[in-house]
């Protein structure tokens, strides 16, 4: 391989690897402050790719508007989703309800994409967003998320819901507000990510899927915690799949591979952690 | 009831008993629970073809695969939380149906073709859907006994509460992993019978959508209740053919034209309609009736009697 080519694959995966960073950070804020796993995100990006094309390709509006707008919409389809779906399961004793809930959702959403514009690849003409434009989007997206919860009273309050739901309660916090707070931010930088998917590859109805899954990956590696440590691992992926491709050993199935290795790594974690609190018990019997 | 309707009603039938033990005893949502499916049915339509082994070897041949799959994410159950499974579950299924469509001797991308059906002749398909039809009432009429036995009972605390089950000297771990294995094969062996019924095998027959149709048919009857399977079926399956949802597509057409968008044609928005419909169903079902129709009768039927819950 020469190095010029080491060079473009390194310029791919970092730009594949931004996009992921941006798929990545909704998944993220959702798990950590709500502890849900919202696998919707991938058509709640696929709305925003869609709604941006509409605007700028058939009602021809100029692109910063369209930006715009396609960021409120999508973040008002963020909290209608929560409002409507998640809200009554949000809190549940069984943890896998909201997860089924949102692959529900995520169901409902792709068939009637399909329903509506049908399933072949659409692109957008009049698109043209440049890696610049996507770096300076993550780096923005991570600006607002930084801001908002470390210096505004709404990221006070997040926190707090998230530490502990009750006794923000008793402070008067109502944690309602904050989940389609949350959701909308989420919903919003989730926008970003489906209009550069798009600018690159058109919209399909399961565009946001496979985008999703890659972000959904990164967020796993990094234990649904650490928002750097996801970005890293979007990059990771990013660069594994480009180099993966060019010497065509695994080509696309370089995304099980990752999967498969995310889920290990995770379950793995789980079982030393159980198996930590049974030796800190006194209970580990050497099973 | 058509032969076609009564075989695929028996197919998702019998995955649906394996999948609703994870659920009812285990409490876990095996969301790639159509990934034993899949194996298994690759396996038999392998052996067979390939090998030429006769189908009842090779429908065991596909019980077995389906259950050392199903059994995998049983060996990792013990540290995880709620959705942690069900992630794992569905990554599990995922790997199966990338590998599936990755190797030469299951037709890769391509459908494989072919399969030899159980019964030839003009009968064949009526016999068929016998066959399996009885397969499914035989395993439904053990599974209603192993309701009643100590063993489910234990299988239930290993989900409810593995520490109680540890204390009376069971391993909650190796109950577990027998409900993966039992549940697993009974993926499997649905898989097995899938390629005979239909005589062709795509990866794509095997993906997340259908994962959710098997577990919706356990979630509409009752978790972990055998009877409710039956239940969900005829919920989920015949529902559906009152519903005219090609109805629905000139309104919807007229939309994406106003949109100026191409619309699809209505066969495909029809197609498209009762998937969402399914995917509707399950979060209403999750948000309203998480219990079930089974136990919901019991507790009206006990309420009646002036029994407790």
């Amino acid at each position: 391989m020469s190095l010029d080519s080491l060079y473009a694959l390194l310029y791919d995966g970092f730009v594949l690897g931004g996009k992921i960073a941006l798929a990545a950070i909704p998944y993220l804020l959702v798990y950590k402050y709500l502890m849900m796993l919202n696998f919707a995100f991938g058509e709640v990006m696929t709305f925003g790719a869609y709604a941006s094309y509409l605007l700028l390709e058939k009602a021809s509006w100029p692109i910063v508007p369209v930006i715009v707008a396609t960021v409120l919409l999508t973040a008002l389809l963020g909290v209608v989703i929560e409002l409507v779906a998640y809200r009554p399961v949000i809190d549940a004793d069984d943890r896998h309800l909201p997860l089924v809930t949102s692959v529900g959702v995520s169901i409902v959403l792709q068939n009637l994409y399909q329903a509506l514009f049908g399933s072949r690849v659409i692109y957008a003409d009049r698109l043209n967003l440049s890696p610049f434009w996507l770096f300076a989007s993550l780096g923005g997206a991570l600006v607002v998320v930084l801001g908002i919860l470390t210096l505004t009273p709404l990221g006070q309050q997040i926190a707090a819901v998230a530490s502990n739901r009750r006794l923000s309660m008793v402070m008067g916090i109502r944690p309602g507000l904050v989940y389609s707070s949350v959701f909308a931010l989420a919903s919003g930088i989730a926008a970003l990510a489906g209009m550069f998917e798009m600018a690159d590859n058109g919209i399909a109805p399961t565009m946001g899927f496979q985008l999703g899954l890659l972000a959904f990956a990164a967020a796993v590696l990094a234990r649904l915690k650490s928002l750097p440590a996801a970005i890293a691992w979007a990059f990771v992926i990013g660069i594994a799949i480009q180099f993966a491709q060019a010497r065509t050993v695994l080509n696309d199935q370089i995304l099980w591979v990752i999967l498969v290795l995310a889920a290990l790594l995770s379950a793995a974690r789980s079982r030393l952690r159980a198996r930590k609190r049974r030796v800190l018990a006194g209970e580990d019997r050497g099973r | 009831m058509s032969e076609t309707l009564i075989i695929r009603l028996s197919l998702y039938g019998i995955a649906a008993l394996g999948a609703t033990l994870v659920l009812g005893c285990l409490r876990r949502f095996p969301l790639g629970f159509i990934g034993t499916v899949g194996v298994g049915a690759y396996t038999a339509a392998v052996t067979q073809m390939v090998a030429g082994y006769p189908w009842a070897f090779c429908l065991a041949a596909g019980a077995v695969a389906g259950a050392l799959f199903g059994a995998l994410p049983g060996i990792f159950d013990e540290g995880l939380v709620g959705d942690e499974y069900a992630v794992l579950s569905w990554m599990m299924a995922i790997a199966a149906y990338e590998t599936i469509s990755m190797l030469e001797v299951t037709g890769g991308q391509h459908s494989l073709i072919g399969i030899p059906p159980l019964f030839a002749g003009a009968v064949g398909l009526r016999n068929t859907a016998y066959l399996y039809a009885g397969s499914f009432a035989v395993i439904l009429a053990l599974l209603m006994a192993f309701r009643r036995s100590q063993a489910y009972d234990q299988a239930r605390l290993a989900g409810l509460n593995p520490r109680t089950l540890a204390q009376s000297g069971q391993s909650p771990r190796a109950v577990s992993l027998k409900i993966h294995l039992l549940a697993g094969a009974l993926g499997g062996l649905a898989g097995a019978l899938w390629g005979p019924a239909y005589r062709s095998l795509h990866p794509s027959q095997f993906r997340l959508t259908e994962s959710i149709v098997i577990l919706l048919v356990c979630l509409v009857g009752g978790q972990g209740e055998p009877l409710g399977v039956l239940v969900g079926l005829l919920l989920i399956f015949l529902v559906p053919t009152l519903v005219d949802f090609s109805a629905a597509a000139p309104s919807l057409s007229g939309f994406s034209a106003a949109l100026g968008m191409r619309p699809p044609d209505d066969s495909a928005v029809a197609s498209s309609l009762y998937q969402a419909f399914l995917g509707g169903v399950l979060v209403v079902v999750l948000l309203f009736g998480r219990r079930g129709v089974i136990p919901a009768l019991r507790r009206a039927a006990n309420r009646l009697g002036g029994a407790d819950d």
